[in-house]
């Protein structure tokens, strides 16, 4: 692997003032987007109302965060799930990225696409569904175990800390690694891995040392973003956690909102401490991409395939298994929650119905609510590619001198929980003017749900532009083509694979986006989002599923298109 | 192609989500005069000319769709209603009227401190003033009559039109028969150690049973009874009520019984009942309203105000909702929570003002002790 320090930024025009203002448009747009929620965020975390209502500034919400009764605990219940669940779901999921990316195995592209449709299906009826199973008075397969080994009780309790990581695991954990991780792996010149086996070197170590190194940085990138999706998720802890007391960083911040009235201020510290600790680690991640060169995609780009011999089919089987593991099982939970008058109430005298999806479909705000999230969606699609790749390429591929702080800029979204966030946009839209017309259409929600999905969406595109080698846009440049067309024919195609996970993962965030938007949805711009949240508070998860599969197909429908797309342009293996 | 494809997209897409957006009323119409007000017709024809009421209300879709049917009652007023908790909407109120957005007209939703924090603020309207149906101001009507109606200090602002008994707990009978626990006195016996689930007191319907145990037993009697018992926290009143139902957790304070009502209503047999008190709260729950100082449409707020509290409309809303009314003249919607006439002296009000200082020290005493 080559160890070379970059010497050449390839220059976004061919003007450097143009290039500068250019740039420090970008950075100075962003910066404010970002900063200044974060700011006003941070201001009102240090202000402290008084009896008599007077505003006054001090430590008291911090003090308030950092005392909170179960916060030691918190914290450490949550360093030891985080550890858990990585050390579990990154060889997994790379040993399966390999598989599918890099390797010969049968029906790849299709088994690629389960891990997509897993990555759709909401967390809530899936975990459900687990409780179905798992219950460790009522649950399933508890009692057939029970049954068939003359248990006094059964094995399984998902109520518990390993219950909490499996649910993780077969929900998200691994899924999202599949997905984050195999652009990258698609980019990866086969010669390295060629030259390892012409060494004598065998499947698992070439994975060891020659995969997982050249990936670095898109590894370092999705475990800070699991790390901090972690810190900031709390939907299985919420349900899971309760019975064996098991709560976690998130749950604080969660419960902090909760309050009679919300303290936001406390919420916010411990928001912003998310940011400290995380800080560095960003930092790190900036450090390792800029220390060494991991380019693999080059003029002699070699995009052949790993045969896997006698262990093909093996492989195939065990590897469509897990997809259908991760898929077929949520599909199926999903699925009974919508068709079942009580989820999980068998013995009821007639527990099937169509009633539910009667009540979705039937319901006056039904059809306004499916359009908002096209809109929202499409839109938000629309904002992602068109920044995200434009705010990655000026922090890689140009000298500007601020595109280390943007980059850093980047990383701020996701490190602020979704409810916080949404009140750092609430202030944003109404305290600056140029914005505040905008207050209550649907424009609003579109720029609320891409900041939020532009940490994953920028990170993406930057760690696929480190892989690609400079000579291919030199030669472009050399030979006369303009940035512009260098920008269309040559790295544009590259970057399809990544692009189209972006938009995707930028469609599904905003489509399912509530956190974030909760404050800022009018009448004429809520979403499905909030029609299933709607259901969720009334108790009614069977409706909620209904809407969770529609959305489920929506985005299904819209992967699909892009399949066809993604499957056409780009480097594929 | 996929380039062309896509800068299509990103032409159109803003463009249809601008058309799209709609632009809320920011300039404030014109008030209709004393005198005119006092004429319904003049009022709804004012009304009329505004077009829109915005409301903000409980997220149950149950509570959207009885509201907005007051559409059908004035097909010239359009309804916009948007579902919000207490949580989300206050701040979100404080913060735009500090940037001169009057948006709202009316909020329907429980008296929580934050109602009586937007009045102290300058955000809420008097209601009485504007209570003008016949029918609305017959004291007779109304349980307690008018001024029990009403959950501030002033008895104008905040008004609420449900009333129940709001029981601390339920039992399930099926698992711990009556002889076994017959009073909330029992609540702290060890034979219910880790049988116990409570809706998160931090806020809403749990918080409402730590302040009447508080109020009613006193300081010592919570700490034992949340140090002790081993209490589960839930925070999703339908894993609640499931868990009660199914009988993991037997016993559940600050559960709503619409909860466990709808798992009856599916057909699953089960017996779970109240607790029994010696001294029991009278709540409001979200059937509360406020009216906003500024409101954009302020006569179409009124008309909507009016129609909501006439015979005719509670009784939907309360046969939907298996939330008793306070009119008398409203059949009783669920049975158990109905409160007793003759005994209305006896139950402790748990959403008024004065009671403000008990639940802030129920949620500090929860936030304290559980985990």
């Amino acid at each position: 692997m080559e160890t070379v320090k970059r010497g050449f930024a390839f220059p976004i025009s061919h003007r450097p003032d143009s290039q500068t203002l250019w740039c420090t448009a970008v950075l100075g747009g962003v910066g404010f987007i970002l900063l200044y929620p974060l700011f006003l965020l941070l201001w009102n975390s240090f202000q402290v109302a008084q009896p008599d209502r007077e505003v006054a500034f001090g430590l008291a919400n911090w003090v308030t965060a950092l005392t909170e009764p179960g916060m030691v605990a918190a914290i450490l219940n949550t360093a030891w799930l985080t550890l858990v669940l990585q050390l579990i779901s990154f060889p997994v999921a790379i040993l399966i990225v390999w598989l599918l990316a890099r390797t010969d195995l049968p029906g790849k592209d299709w088994i690629d696409f389960l891990f997509w449709i897993a990555f759709f299906a909401p967390s809530l009826p899936i975990t459900l569904g687990w409780i179905l199973l798992l219950d460790p008075d009522f649950g399933l397969l508890n009692q057939s175990l029970k049954a068939v080994f003359s248990l006094e009780q059964g094995p399984f309790n998902v109520y518990s800390f390993w219950g909490i990581v499996w649910v993780h695991l077969a929900t998200r954990s691994v899924v999202v690694k599949v997905i984050l991780l195999t652009p990258f792996l698609r980019n990866l010149d086969s010669s390295f891995e060629e030259a390892s086996r012409v060494s004598g070197v065998g499947p698992l170590r070439t994975i060891a040392r020659v995969v997982v190194p050249l990936l670095l940085p898109a590894v370092l990138v999705v475990l800070l973003m699991s790390v901090i999706h972690l810190l900031e998720s709390f939907e299985i802890e919420q349900v899971l956690g309760p019975p064996s007391q098991f709560y976690v960083y998130s749950t604080m911040i969660y419960r902090l909102l909760q309050f009679e009235p919300p303290e936001y201020g406390a919420a916010t510290a411990l928001a912003v401490m998310i940011l400290a600790v995380m800080t560095p680690l960003i930092l790190l991640q900036q450090r390792v991409s800029r220390s060494r060169r991991y380019t693999t995609v080059t003029g002699q780009f070699h995009g052949g395939r790993f045969p896997l011999g006698v262990w093909k089919w093996p492989a195939f089987a065990a590897i469509l298994g897990t997809g259908l593991f991760f898929t077929v099982l949520p599909l199926g939970f999903l699925g009974l929650a919508t068709f079942m008058r009580l989820f999980g109430f068998f013995n009821l005298p007639d527990p099937w119905t169509m009633d539910h999806w009667q009540r979705v479909m039937g319901d006056p705000i039904f059809l306004r609510s499916l359009l908002n999230t096209i809109l929202l969606a499409g839109g938000t699609v629309v904002l992602a590619m068109a920044s995200f790749p434009l705010i990655a390429y000026i922090a890689v591929r140009t000298r500007f001198r601020g595109r280390h702080i943007l980059d850093f800029l980047s990383w701020l979204p996701i490190t602020i929980p979704g409810l916080i966030l949404g009140l750092g946009f609430l202030w944003l839209f109404l305290g600056t003017p140029v914005l505040r017309p905008l207050y209550g259409s649907i424009v609003v929600l579109i720029l609320a749900a891409g900041i939020s999905s532009m940490t994953l969406g920028v990170q993406l595109v930057k760690t696929n532009l480190l892989q690609l080698g400079q000579e291919l846009e030199e030669a472009s440049w050399v030979a006369g083509g303009s940035w512009l067309y260098t920008v269309r024919r040559v790295i544009l195609p590259m970057l399809t694979p990544v692009l189209v996970t972006v938009g995707l993962v930028a469609f599904i965030s905003a489509a399912r986006n509530i956190a974030g938007i909760a404050l800022l949805v009018t009448n004429q711009n809520r979403p499905l989002a909030m029609l299933q949240l709607d259901y969720m508070v009334d108790g009614r998860y069977e409706a909620a599923a209904v809407v969770g599969i529609i959305v489920l197909l929506l985005t299904t429908g819209v992967a699909l298109l892009a399949r066809l797309f993604g499957l056409r342009i780009g480097i594929r293996t | 192609m996929w380039i062309r494809f896509s800068l299509c997209l990103i032409v159109l897409i803003p463009l249809a989500a601008c058309s799209s957006a709609s632009q809320p009323d920011r300039a404030p119409a014109p008030l209709v005069s004393g005198s005119v007000a006092a004429d319904w017709n003049s009022l709804v024809a004012a009304a009329n000319r505004e077009g829109k009421v915005v409301v903000s209300g409980p997220t149950r879709e149950l509570w959207r769709t009885q509201l907005v049917s007051f559409e059908q009652a004035y097909p010239e007023i359009q309804v916009e209603y948007i579902g919000s908790n207490s949580r989300d909407f206050w701040p979100r109120v404080f913060r735009e009227r500090e940037f001169g957005q009057y948006l709202w007209d009316l909020r329907v939703g429980g008296p929580d401190p934050q109602v009586y924090e937007a009045r102290d603020r300058g955000a809420l309207a008097p209601i009485r003033p504007f209570l003008l149906l016949p029918e609305v101001l017959d004291e007779t009507k109304w349980f307690g009559g008018m001024d029990r109606m009403f959950f501030d200090r002033e008895k104008k602002y905040a008004l609420g039109f449900v009333s129940y008994i709001s029981f601390v707990a339920y039992v399930n009978r099926d698992v711990i028969p009556e002889t076994e626990l017959r009073s909330l006195r029992g609540l702290t016996n060890p034979r219910w150690r880790g049988r116990i689930v409570l809706q998160d007191p931090r806020g809403g319907a749990g918080l409402s049973a730590i302040e009447m145990l508080l109020e009613v037993y006193g300081e010592s009697f919570v700490r034992d009874l949340l140090t002790s018992q081993n209490v589960v926290v839930a925070n999703d009143l339908r894993q609640q009520a499931e868990w009660l139902v199914r009988g993991r957790y037997p016993i559940a304070l600050g559960i709503v019984p619409d909860a466990f009502l709808s798992f009856q209503d599916q057909g699953v047999d089960i017996n779970i009942q109240p607790v029994p008190e010696d001294t029991s709260a009278i709540a409001t729950g979200t059937g509360g309203l406020q009216f906003f100082e500024r409101a954009p449409h302020p006569n179409a707020a009124k008309v909507f105000m009016n129609w909501l509290l006439t015979r005719a409309v509670q009784t939907d809303l309360s046969a939907a909702t298996r939330m008793n009314s306070r009119r008398l003249d409203v059949p009783v919607a669920h049975e158990l929570t109905a409160p007793d006439p003759a005994r209305l002296e006896r139950y402790v009000p748990s959403q008024v003002e004065e009671m403000v200082p008990v639940r802030e020290q129920a949620q500090q005493l929860a936030r304290e002790l559980l985990p």
